[in-house]
């Protein structure tokens, strides 16, 4: 991502003014050349598919903020009706002082467009939420990303979901608890899955050593897809549309090494017998 | 000087973090080292208590961070054990009062002047566990032969390893041998098996936490059960000595020698 800066931009930005404001196009878009020359303690534009994004260090404290937005030249950041600002406070804790100086002094007084407040910061983000303000990463604009070969991206954007369908994800490693990986291909995990480690894949599944925790494969519908294990010792499986229970009572395969499959609809467990007798 | 900075944690709660804390402290203190234990859970802290030295608490962690006191003035020093110390958490905040940067820094502050810094983390995985995290280098993770402390000591692991803590060791705590053998409790293989980290130390359920913690005294001050050995023991193991499990089964008094030793001195364990 490209990153550019901001300093003594007032002073660079008189004649940057008169020379634009016969093009209003142009004067539209910042002119990030002259942005390059930044204070290094001040918030930190970034381009964006939405606009800009300030980053503001959390080294600056809150009324070095304020100078610091304060800097920002309005008619600079007038950016297209599409486009706006996004301010990011990384893991800064937010007063509700400085949201309010922020709206009152910056926001308003220079008519900003703002479109998202970011942070790290579970108390800013709250307060962000409360004051009603939008605290998600904007989305990029599908429509304006429609250019005129609109028909070759279409094809483009098959092919890549084809591969990220026929895409093996390989997990090195056993998945711990709260881990979780999602994926419209297959996934192979190398290890043990864990209690409460989940895997959620559009293919097939093979877990190499316990199955412990929750795997769904054929997560967007598919029902030619397998499950594999090399000890079945889970509770729960899905499988395409399909739930099945299982514990040590009611299947001769618990912890063994085992293969599910949809067979007519219904998910049908076997045990794979060659990698067990290999097991003894 | 500089200082080991070893957090213990579990995730669930009631597992036995503050007394292996208080313990291990203790150990510590008692093989020469000079060692700090921080009670990080702020709004409940009980480590004092533990340590039996909640009278001569003025003083948190919390005061040091927001520069009410020094850190000199904060620290409680236990007169039992030469180089045992206790910064205390402050009871009447909560964990939003302190950040991880803050922890980070107090650390780095006692650093040159210890030889270990133990940090009781709360339970859970909120901004107490972070806060307690952010400024160890090493974790213990303490879970007990059940199901549920299992899975949340494999959740606080994973965790652990993003956050690049290293080395990661187990503590199995309250482990009843002659339950495992009766396949009524996880055994000790069990859960290496899924947590998969070095193990540090097994201690066996034992009376004589209940006593020591009501007392004020952690265990590995006076020696005199299975379960203050088991703590002597990994204080020696963090010390890089080379030092075997202990036999559990002689105090699950299912063991041929413990039979006959149960047998000669008459007492019941």
């Amino acid at each position: 991502m490209q990153k550019f800066h901001i300093n003594k931009i007032i002073k660079h930005t008189k004649n940057f003014y008169h020379e634009d404001i016969k093009n209003e196009k142009a004067m539209k878009i910042p002119n990030l050349n002259l942005l390059r020359k930044i204070r290094k303690s001040d918030a930190k534009p970034e381009r964006t598919h939405y606009g800009l994004k300030f980053v503001i260090p959390e080294n600056l404290t809150e009324d070095e903020i304020l100078k610091s937005l304060v800097r920002i030249p309005a008619k600079n950041y007038k950016l297209p009706d599409e486009q706006g600002i996004t301010l990011d406070f990384g893991g800064r804790s937010c007063s509700k002082r400085l949201v309010l100086h922020i709206l009152n002094s910056i926001v308003w007084e220079k008519d900003l467009k703002i479109l998202s407040w970011l942070s790290s910061n579970e108390d800013s983000v709250k307060l962000f939420r409360a004051a009603g303000l939008s605290v998600n990463e904007p989305a990029a604009n599908i429509s304006e990303a429609k250019k005129p070969e609109e028909h070759h991206e279409t094809l483009n954007e098959e092919n890549r979901k084809e591969e990220r369908i026929s895409a093996l994800k390989v997990v090195y490693n056993s998945m711990r608890s709260g881990q979780k990986v999602e994926t419209e291909g297959d996934v192979l995990v190398l290890g043990h899955l864990n209690p409460g480690a989940e895997v959620i894949a559009g293919g097939s599944i093979i877990v190499a050593g316990r199955l412990l925790g929750v795997v769904h494969a054929g997560g967007y519908g598919r029902g030619d897809v397998f499950v594999w294990a090399g000890s079945f010792e889970t509770p729960q499986v899905r499988i395409g549309n399909k739930l099945c229970y299982a514990d040590s009572k009611s299947t001769s395969c618990w912890r063994k090494c085992v293969v599910i499959t949809l067979e007519d609809g219904t998910p049908v467990i076997r045990e794979n017998k060659f990698m067990s007798m290999e097991k003894k | 000087m500089s200082a080991r900075v070893i957090v213990t944690t579990s995730g669930k709660g009631g597992v036995g973090k503050t007394t292996s804390t208080a313990n291990i402290a203790a150990a510590l203190a008692k093989f020469g080292k000079k060692v700090v234990a921080i009670d990080a859970d702020v709004g409940l802290r009980n480590l004092d208590v533990i340590m039996g030295l909640e009278n001569r608490v003025v003083y948190n962690f919390i005061d040091v961070i927001e520069k009410t006191c020094k850190m000199s003035a904060a620290l409680v020093k236990d007169k039992r054990v030469p180089g045992l110390f206790l910064l205390p958490a402050a009871q009447t905040r909560t964990k939003d009062a302190v950040n991880p940067e803050q922890m980070v820094a107090l650390c780095e502050e006692l650093k040159p002047d210890f030889d270990f810094i133990l940090l009781d983390c709360p339970a859970g995985i909120e901004g107490g566990f972070k806060n307690a995290a952010a400024g160890a280098d090493e974790a213990l993770v303490v879970t007990t032969p059940e199901i549920p402390s299992v899975r949340d000591a494999d959740r606080i692991i994973g965790m652990l390893e993003s956050m690049g803590k290293s080395p990661i060791r187990l503590i199995i705590n309250r482990l009843r041998p002659n339950m495992v053998q009766d396949g009524d409790m996880l055994a000790k293989e069990d859960i290496l098996d899924v947590l998969s980290i070095e193990l540090i130390g097994v201690v066996p359920e034992d009376e004589s936490v209940i006593r020591a913690t009501n007392n004020g005294e952690p265990m590995t001050m006076t020696l005199d059960s299975p379960a203050a050995h088991a703590y002597l023991n990994i204080a020696e193991r963090l010390l890089g000595n080379d030092v075997p499990l202990m036999d559990l089964e002689s105090y699950a008094g299912r063991g041929f020698f413990s039979k006959i030793k149960k047998f000669f001195k008459g007492k019941k364990r």
